[in-house]
């Protein structure tokens, strides 16, 4: 029963901020929504045993991409006026139709399957305790080469990131 | 200490070239921040750091002939005769273009570091995506060089076409890795493998007739997302803009070092781990290389842009050398072949059009090349020789390639291929003869004036022109390297 209702509480947290998400006029309305949504995934994630991945969701997700949404939101303004105007032509039909054929697909596999949820993989008794070490364990010696090298990939992408944008800025002095 | 690191396998000379190329970054990153250096201490230090990595790569021979075939650092880098080889092809990349890609550098001031900072990381990213044994690596490799190529694209900022280019690279580059690790993963959760070995492993143990198709899906999506790089016929959206609007001095490194990592994955891909499955692919193969030979050919014959007409070169060229690579071993060893003599061709043809046209221009219309022979005669001479290498006339490294590919897949009973390959190499002579008769023959009244040509460059050009004709006489050379790469997968 405690697991039922630890799995009830945050999904429908979920789908509320979803809901959220795409419903709210105002933009930071919405980034709190989005936020909403994957604190409460990453809650869903602990109940999984998957702590690390929750720390993560937490630390990337909800601190480090929403920070940037609300930058980006903050730089453009709050003020202007909602653009709702299709800019590809049968937006919405296209979309409601993408739409219905997933709904559809959904409900034909539930149906067939006559709502038994382990569709593919058996359900397993699988309880590790603290994943934090074991993933440290594997990182830090028989992937320590890929580690290390992802440090090159970081150089390279703020590198590449200040070649491109710091001509704007000069020229921006200038004038 | 000593113990732990032999049982990771940590071994230093493996990753020796990659070691070389980031000291040397770094090396070029502290002159720039801290003290104020001449810009010919620069350029001393990115060409003792290239001179380095070619050392380096020589120091992996010693390795290969002590232990042979071996992995290192937990089987994450392999050291083995593919790898051998695309590490010689992208040094020798980096030093063919090293002349063109340093004026460039120059020529965008006060952005000479970050150029040269994104070159040299790109190209450690593709040695180590070259190495890789397991697919990750691969990943991180791919990731760390396409980066920089995405950067470089868009790097001369006032031109609209440079940055256009720079967008769209980035943007398709970025869904074709999403495929790559989408593919890595699919393949991971079917067979709990991600490794090159690891997968011919499992593929024999379950036996060909037993594989999911969740991993065929998934050794698909990871082709696919190699393919991309090289441009082939479904995936090629890319290539012409981006040949048309980065800067001409860098697209000879970008393009073929791209090809170069990614064909040399895709080679040791079908000689190792597809090794037991690879009829399976025939159909999916087939259609790729008909179409990029045939779209490519069509879409060639009416470019004004002589940039985006060899981009679409590459195109039918990723063609013929898929071909061979996915047909079999000996097919493998021809298309290396075709590989390194096509590498040469596009260097020397870029090299070309970054003097003719000056290193940062983008549009280079077929035009401006009218009247080059009247002034000019060793650029015309040269620039000639690469296109009829690439075209395929007898004398040079291309015929030469072309047939041995050809008497290959003939030999594999692979007819339809073989009929549509000849079909394009003749449509070819059309639109590869084109610019030479406008450069060299045709009349006009306002020819390129008398450009002024370093001797570095004279002797470059040199170079790769006498290469071309030298594989085109005497090929055994070559021919013999291929065939030691592939010896120990007969």
């Amino acid at each position: 029963m405690f697991e039922v209702i630890l799995f009830l509480i945050p999904s429908s947290l979920i789908i509320i901020g979803a809901l959220i998400v795409i419903f709210a006029k105002n933009p930071v309305h919405n980034a709190m929504g989005l936020v909403m949504t994957l604190v409460s995934i990453a809650i869903i994630y602990i109940t999984l045993n998957a702590t690390f991945v929750a720390m993560v969701q937490m630390l990337v997700y909800a601190g480090a991409v929403m920070t940037l949404f609300l930058f980006v939101i903050m730089m453009i303004g709050v003020d202007k006026k909602e653009q709702s105007k299709e800019s590809i032509k049968g937006q919405t039909f296209l979309v409601s139709g993408v739409f219905l054929i997933l709904i559809s697909t959904l409900v034909y596999v539930a149906i067939s399957s006559e709502f038994r949820w382990d569709l593919w993989f058996d359900a397993v008794e699988f309880t590790v305790e603290g994943t934090p070490q074991l993933i440290a364990g594997t990182l830090f010696t028989s992937w320590i080469f890929p580690f290390e090298i992802i440090s090159i990939l970081l150089i390279v992408a703020t590198a590449a990131a200040i070649a491109l944008a710091y001509d704007t800025q000069r020229k921006k002095e200038d004038a | 200490m000593n113990n732990i690191s032999e049982i990771l396998g940590i071994n230093f000379v493996v990753i020796g070239p990659t070691l070389v190329l980031l000291f040397t970054t770094i090396v070029l990153l502290f002159c720039t921040i801290t003290i104020s250096t001449p810009v010919y201490i620069k350029k001393l230090i990115t060409f003792l750091g290239i001179i380095a990595t070619l050392f380096s790569i020589f120091l992996k021979f010693g390795l290969f002939a002590r232990d042979g075939i071996t992995s290192y650092f937990s089987e994450k880098i392999l050291l083995d005769e593919f790898s051998l080889v695309g590490n010689v092809l992208i040094g020798l990349v980096l030093f063919l273009t090293f002349n063109s890609f340093w004026k460039t550098s120059e020529e965008i001031d006060s952005k000479t570091t970050e150029a040269l900072i994104l070159i040299l990381m790109s190209a450690s990213g593709f040695l180590l995506m070259v190495d890789a044994e397991n697919f990750i690596m691969l990943f991180i490799g791919l990731e760390i060089g396409s980066i920089s190529l995405y950067a470089l694209a868009g790097l001369n900022r006032g031109d609209q076409l440079s940055n256009e280019a720079s967008l769209k690279y980035f943007l398709l580059g970025s869904l074709a890795s999403c495929i790559l690790i989408y593919g890595i993963a699919l393949l991971y959760v079917s067979l709990s493998i991600s490794g090159v070995y690891e997968t011919s492993i499992a593929i024999s143990f379950i036996g060909p007739e037993n594989v999911p198709l969740t991993s065929f899906i998934g050794l698909i999506m990871i082709i696919v997302g190699l393919l991309f790089k090289v441009a082939a016929a479904p995936f090629q959206a890319w290539a012409p803009d981006v040949y048309q609007g980065s800067p001409t001095g860098y697209v000879g490194y970008m393009a073929s070092v791209a090809k170069v990592a990614s064909f040399i994955v895709l080679a040791r891909l079908s000689a190792v781990s597809l090794r037991f499955i690879l009829e399976k692919f025939n159909l999916f193969f087939g259609t790729v290389i008909i179409l990029s030979v045939l779209l490519g050919a069509l879409f060639a014959t009416n470019q004004n842009d002589i940039k985006r007409l060899m981009a679409y070169s590459g195109v039918i060229q990723s063609g013929f050398i898929l071909s061979g690579i996915s047909s079999g071993v000996l097919g493998i060893s021809a298309s290396i072949f075709y590989l390194i003599t096509y590498i040469i061709q596009l260097i020397g043809v870029f090299t070309v059009f970054s003097i003719i046209s000056g290193q940062l221009s983008s549009n280079f219309e077929i035009s401006n090349l009218s009247g080059l022979g009247k002034e000019n005669k060793f650029l015309t001479l040269t620039f000639s020789t690469f296109m009829l290498g690439i075209a395929g006339l007898p004398l040079t490294s291309g015929f030469v390639s072309k047939f041995i590919l050809i008497t290959n897949l003939w030999s594999y009973e692979k007819y339809l291929i073989v009929i549509v390959l000849m079909l394009s190499t003749v449509a070819g002579f059309y639109f590869y003869l084109k610019p030479i008769w406008v450069a060299a023959i045709e009349k006009s009244d306002n020819s390129v004036e008398k450009i002024k040509i370093s001797i570095s460059d004279k002797f470059l050009l040199g170079f790769m022109a006498t290469l071309t004709i030298y594989f085109g006489l005497l090929p055994d050379t070559l021919v013999n390297i291929t065939q030691w790469m592939i010896e120990n997968y007969l």
